[in-house]
């Protein structure tokens, strides 16, 4: 009876984190086959430990460390010492033309990933900037300095390719 | 109007604080961030800004997930479950296909000692002519910005960009293709983030194209030219004038 509750449970939390789990391990790697696997070993890694699933009603963050985890060990993840500093240059990007939806993908997979993981568990996991300071082990104002570079680096580029098509245009 | 310094109703929460909270959150801004919005059009106009590139943003991520992968995530658990022997067997024959492809991908190549990235590298530079017809370029000033986010700062150029491509490397996932005209003539550099290989830095021959792969930033870079003294310069630039992060 026990086994079937906890298999039901692992069920519902599978069909219910499933895509979410699989959008943000495809953009660690940008390999649809990489990704899935990566999703298929988390949940199997979190079903044999679901004994110790300490908030059964709110299991994404457990599973998005499982699946972290996961991401680190296939690819010996190298650490980055980044400068967790407050920008000064804040300005208004100029207008950008409207961009092609594969090139805003190569942007965001071509951030370092010590900002690309805390803008995906933003923007993808719906998570806090505490709750991704929790996650990643640093501060809620280091993690607010990596979201702000995150879309300013966006912006610039893609500013950027709007000043280079404006003047092919002209 | 210095947007800047630009305070509203006497508070000291400026412009600057109002774009820093709106990029690092766009959706949950401070009550402060709040009243600031109301009375400053230039933040008006950033904010609107801001949250159409969130939507363009949002597109992009949305990837499609592939059919059948709850059903797959639940099979495989369950399997495991009843049989905890597969995961080493499953991870002895991981090794023994990894180990069957590079031996097949060294007796095409002719060279012994070419590594699995080398192999993949010549092989992508090989069909580049036919790449380069089929997929436009980025704009070449955004060479540095791709360098940067690798972990390479660009100190002076290496050559005249071309062309620049987020392509697929086979076996290494996503990669960035950039073919650059040199002094000693044309080379073709790839930053693979994330890539493993045997050695840290090689060269290799391979189908006659000379290849450079060398460990740096998120992972490695490949350098291919048709002669060695194109390789030799290219790779000494990117040694002289690429400052790496790590």
């Amino acid at each position: 009876m026990l086994a079937r509750l906890r298999q039901k449970h692992f069920d519902q939390v599978v069909r219910a984190y499933s895509a979410e789990m699989y959008r943000f391990a495809w953009w660690l790697c940008r390999d649809r086959h990489v990704a899935e696997d990566i999703v298929q070993e988390a949940f199997t890694r979190a079903w044999h430990s679901w004994d110790s699933l300490r908030e059964p009603d709110n299991p994404k963050p457990w599973l998005m460390r499982i699946l972290r985890n996961e991401h680190a060990r296939l690819y010996e993840r190298k650490q980055f010492d980044y400068v967790d500093e407050a920008p000064e240059d804040l300005e208004i990007a100029a207008d950008h033309a409207p961009i092609e939806l594969l090139e805003l993908e190569n942007l965001i997979g071509s951030l370092p990933l010590s900002l690309r993981e805390p803008f995906l568990l933003q923007v993808l996991g719906g998570f806090s900037c505490a709750e991704i300071a929790a996650e990643l082990d640093t501060s809620e104002g280091a993690i607010m300095v990596r979201l702000t570079r995150a879309r300013q680096a966006l912006r610039q580029s893609l500013s950027g390719e709007s000043s280079a098509s404006a003047r092919k245009s002209s | 109007m210095n947007t800047q310094l630009h305070l509203v109703s006497g508070s000291a929460f400026g412009c600057l604080d109002f774009r820093r909270e709106k990029l690092a959150d766009p959706r949950h801004v401070s009550p402060a961030a709040t009243a600031h919005l109301r009375e400053c059009e230039a933040c008006q106009r950033f904010a609107a800004r801001t949250d159409q590139l969130e939507s363009q943003i949002a597109e992009a991520l949305a990837v499609p997930v592939p059919e059948g992968l709850n059903d797959r995530i639940i099979l495989r658990a369950r399997r495991e479950q009843q049989r905890p022997w597969r995961m080493l067997a499953l991870a002895a024959s991981v090794v023994l296909t990894v180990a069957l492809g590079v031996s097949h991908l060294r007796s095409e190549s002719g060279s012994h000692n070419a590594s699995h990235l080398a192999l993949s590298a010549a092989a992508h530079a090989g069909d580049e002519a036919a790449e380069m017809r089929q997929h436009p370029s980025l704009a070449a000033s955004q060479f540095g910005l791709i360098l940067s986010n690798f972990g390479g700062d660009l100190q002076a150029p290496i050559g005249r960009v071309d062309y620049i491509h987020f392509c697929p490397i086979d076996g290494f996932g996503m990669g960035w293709h950039i073919r650059m005209q040199t002094p000693s003539g044309g080379v073709t550099l790839l930053l693979v983030p994330g890539a493993k290989a045997e050695v840290d830095s090689q060269t290799v021959t391979v189908n006659g194209m000379q290849v450079l792969i060398q460990r740096a930033g998120q992972g490695y870079y490949a350098l291919i030219a048709d002669d060695r003294k194109a390789l030799d310069a290219a790779g000494a630039a990117m040694q002289r004038q690429v400052r790496w992060k790590s």
